[in-house]
């Protein structure tokens, strides 16, 4: 099986290179046939991959330690879930998993687009087909999965002890998701340029594509929060680590072009601007992952330094950025607008101002992750820039664009009068205000938390507003109840509503993110039956009384369980429980934290130190003195269910509608066909 | 007499000034509660990098390492010293590389200008576009309209039969 993975990886790479030159060619010459052919061979890549793909899990399942990759990820004893998870966990398997999801994409694109968008097609396949190939001789010629060790191990090194939690194995197949989708809308922009048909069909072919990966890439980085919640074990869930940091840039462009691609819909604006953040978030993407795989930045994410992939992908990101520019300035007179901005005071400003503020959020961000080797370069020294930089530096702009949040949607399209401010912002500035009022009363003075959680008012009211409004409106034109017509007012127009739903996620998730601010932690060393009391920024305390620590041996590791009594104000609330593992294969220890979820705060519990480790697991010293970093994390719970609110609108945005307008079919394209004699499709989404 | 008002305010200055290193140093002369040398060194460690963990401060590092020099933090704290000073004394004992924000000189006030320079310059430059925008776009586009082709007709009336088709759906 494992022979047949590697000469289907070879074949592949082969099959891409073929077919990204016929798509070029087909494209360049009109020819049909030749389009047909790299259509198929974007399929034969992926059937391929998957091949592949199988191999790599079957080594995986069936312990086969002769190969690299296997024995430096898995052992006997780990669980049959984490073997299978095994394809992503290191460098050479994520490659393939990485170019197994863009091959699936694009057999997907190939098939819905077989009738339609014919004169894209050639240049989309050869764009997303270059981007394979690219992938396919990394890992052909640098990170080959199928190495071989010049011994067989009897076991294997294991898996990363902090790789070994449920949100590990969905949190980096999410962030794949997201940066392979955004390559489709990148290869239509691509197309679009090329074929010079620069009106807005390859922003709407592609609107649905762009809304799955913005999904991905959200869920992805909030399962990578959550992650670093549970298993980091310091109380926190982002920490402006180099890799988190790469998976936030694509996200900031592609949510600013989320937004400005409405105006070219609707105004025919903003052509030139939307490629350009079309490319720089697909450039970002590639940039993440040259960041995570080729350790020139130090992070705890990062996959070990590998010089020569880094050079190669540097490599492949210098050509793509040329290439691309190149791209825009030859087609620069074809993009621009169409139409002419009316006021200041108009969506079509506020859209702007966001997208403003999100490219300086972007370039914020990619500064301070890229200042290391840019000090380095100027002073020979490296600065080390930490979460304290990014919180400065990235705190104001978060809350310029929550205002935004609330103004953007219902600020009219071309000129707002003052009747139109006054009617659609009186309610949510008086609500701010008086939110703000009463949390100064009652002693609130932080600042940012303040003004985070009076402009989420006034963004949180807006949005209800709106609904409210709709709903009202509907139930009274059609004479339907309230639920239904807002059934009905959501189903009518899920783009909008979609987007609104998202905004009040968003909303509630600053929220949670405001709460880190009046966050209470205390570290002891207790005995068992000692207690200590912390406060939380709700009023009441908790009383922690350290019980005792029992041990036990599960598959792959030897568990040491800390046992907490927990009572709030003097009530009686249960037991939590605080781990340390030492696991076999990697001789490392790691902690698991105890989390007491309630549905304003967290009580978060680590186990930092146990006295006597060795004693407790012979028994000699059942009762160790053991210290304690207790938090109270207040709100964090509201950062989860933000996520989830916004995973809920974005699919709203995202399912189709039920009133689909009719299709126009273009004939089926035989081979042999020349596309110029295709007649035009439709406008359709892809 | 005013002289020797002065002379005495100053020299009271001076004693009270020089007297505070020693009261730093002595809790028991200058108590520091211990929920306000908790907030002195946390506000120390957010500053420090972790001596283990790459990109890590030294508040949320589980290692250790990390957990000594929180100890050796906190003692400094409860002597009275202030947060930065301590952070001073982490990095003249351990290195430069301790410290994980970028000083406001040198090299380092480089890491805080930029990001608000390129605000400022998109924000000057997004308005002159938007003063361009507002004048009318005529500028932008070509004296005349490049002419219609035969497929863009078939497009542009099939895109209006739909049209017409929602909104009489609709």
């Amino acid at each position: 099986m494992t022979q047949i993975g590697e000469i289907a990886l070879w074949v592949a790479l082969l099959v891409g290179a073929w077919g990204a030159t016929l798509a070029f060619v087909g494209g360049r010459t009109g020819r049909g046939d030749l389009v047909l052919s790299a259509e198929r061979s974007v399929w034969v890549v992926f059937a391929l991959l998957a091949t592949t793909a199988g191999a790599i899990i079957s080594a995986f399942l069936h312990d086969e330690f002769r190969y690299e990759y296997v024995t430096g990820h898995s052992n006997r004893e780990l669980p049959f879930f984490y073997k299978v998870t095994g394809l992503w966990a290191g460098q050479t398997g994520s490659l393939v998993f990485w170019s197994l999801l863009l091959a699936l994409f694009s057999s997907i694109v190939v098939f819905q687009n077989r009738r339609r968008n014919r004169e894209f097609m050639p240049y989309v396949t050869g764009t997303l087909l270059v981007v394979l190939v690219f992938f396919l001789t990394v890992i052909v010629t640098q990170s080959n999965p199928f190495t071989t060790l010049d011994f067989t191990p009897t076991d294997g090194r294991g898996l990363n002890p902090q790789l070994q939690n449920y949100w590990m194995t969905i949190h980096p197949p999410a962030l794949y998701l997201g940066f392979t989708c955004f390559t489709i809308p990148f290869a239509f922009c691509v197309s679009a340029l090329l074929s010079g048909r620069l009106d807005t069909r390859w922003i709407t072919t592609t609107r649905r594509w762009t809304l799955v990966a913005w999904f991905f890439l959200t869920i992805g980085i909030i399962f990578g929060m959550m992650w670093a919640y549970v298993e980091l074990g310091w109380g926190g869930f982002w920490f402006w680590d180099p890799v988190e940091n790469a998976s936030l840039l694509p996200w900031l462009t592609g949510t600013a072009f989320v937004h400005s691609v409405m105006i070219q819909e609707k105004r025919g604006m903003l052509k030139m601007w939307n490629v350009l953040l079309m490319m720089s978030t697909f450039l970002l993407s590639i940039f993440a992952t040259f960041l995570t795989r080729s350790g020139l930045i130090e992070s705890v994410h990062s996959f070990a330094q590998n010089l020569p992939i880094a050079y190669t992908f540097l490599a492949f990101l210098g050509v793509m950025v040329v290439g691309t520019a190149g791209l825009v300035w030859w087609r620069r007179d074809r993009l621009a607008p169409e139409s002419r901005l009316e006021s200041f005071l108009s969506r079509e400003a506020a859209f702007l101002l966001n997208n403003l503020l999100f490219v300086a959020a972007m370039f914020a961000v990619l500064w301070g992750t890229m200042f290391p080797l840019i000090s380095e370069g100027v002073s020979g020294h490296k600065i080390t820039v930490g979460p304290p930089f990014f919180n400065r530096v990235n705190i104001p702009i978060g809350l310029l664009l929550l205002a935004l949040l609330g103004i953007g949607p219902v600020i009219a399209w071309r000129k707002a009068t003052a009747r139109n401010l006054r009617r659609n912002f009186t309610l949510p500035v008086s609500v701010a205000l008086v939110v703000g009022t009463v949390l100064l009363a009652t002693g609130v003075r932080h600042v940012y938390a303040l003004l985070t959680f009076v402009l989420a008012s006034f963004t949180m009211t807006t949005v209800v507003v709106e609904f409210w409004k709709g709903t009202r409106a509907r139930a009274r034109i059609e004479g339907e109840g309230a639920a239904v017509a807002l059934i009905h007012l959501v189903q009518r127009n899920r783009r909008r509503y979609g987007g609104y739903i998202v905004h009040a996620g968003l909303v509630v998730l600053f929220c949670g993110l405001a709460g880190k601010a009046f966050g209470t932690e205390k570290e002891v060393a207790l005995s068992p039956g000692e207690w200590v009391d912390i406060r939380s920024a709700w009023g009441h305390t908790y009383r922690l009384t350290y019980q005792d620590m029992s041990w036990y041996t599960a598959p792959n590791m030897t568990k040491l369980v800390a046992s907490m009594d927990v009572r709030i104000d003097g009530r009686r609330a249960g037991v939590m429980a605080s781990e340390k593992r030492s696991y076999r294969q990697r001789e490392e220890v790691v902690s698991e934290v105890g989390i007491r979820r309630a549905w304003n705060e967290d009580l978060y519990v680590i186990l930092a130190g146990i006295e006597d480790m060795d004693g407790v697991v012979r028994g000699t010293n059942p009762r160790p003195l053991a210290t304690f970093h207790i938090l109270v994390n207040p709100l964090v719970p509201w950062i989860w269910l933000g996520g989830l609110i916004m995973a809920i609108g974005t699919l709203t945005a995202l399912w189709p509608s039920a009133e689909a307008p009719p299709r126009v079919r273009a004939p089926r394209l035989s081979a042999g066909a020349r596309p110029a004699r295709v007649p035009e499709p439709e406008l359709v989404e892809a | 007499m005013r002289i020797r008002t002065i002379r005495a305010l100053a020299l009271a200055v001076l004693a009270a000034a020089s007297s505070v290193p020693l009261r730093a140093q002595d809790p028991a002369t200058s108590p520091i509660s211990a929920d306000d040398a908790m907030r002195v060194a946390n506000a120390a460690e957010t500053q420090l990098r972790s001596p283990v963990t790459p990109g890590h401060t030294l508040d949320m590092c589980p290692s250790a390492e990390a957990s000594a020099l929180r100890d050796t933090v906190l003692w400094q704290a409860k002597q009275g010293m202030t947060s930065d000073q301590i952070v001073e004394d982490v990095i003249g004992r351990r290195g430069e590389e301790m410290r994980i924000v970028p000083r406001h000189s040198g090299t380092g006030l480089l890491a805080w200008i930029a990001p608000p320079f390129v605000l400022l310059v998109g924000a000057g430059a997004l308005t002159a576009k938007m003063r361009r925008m507002r004048r009318g776009a005529s500028a932008d586009l070509p004296e005349t309209a490049a002419p219609i082709t035969a497929d863009d007709r078939a497009l542009l009336d099939r895109a209006l039969r739909q049209m017409e088709r929602e909104e009489a759906a609709s």
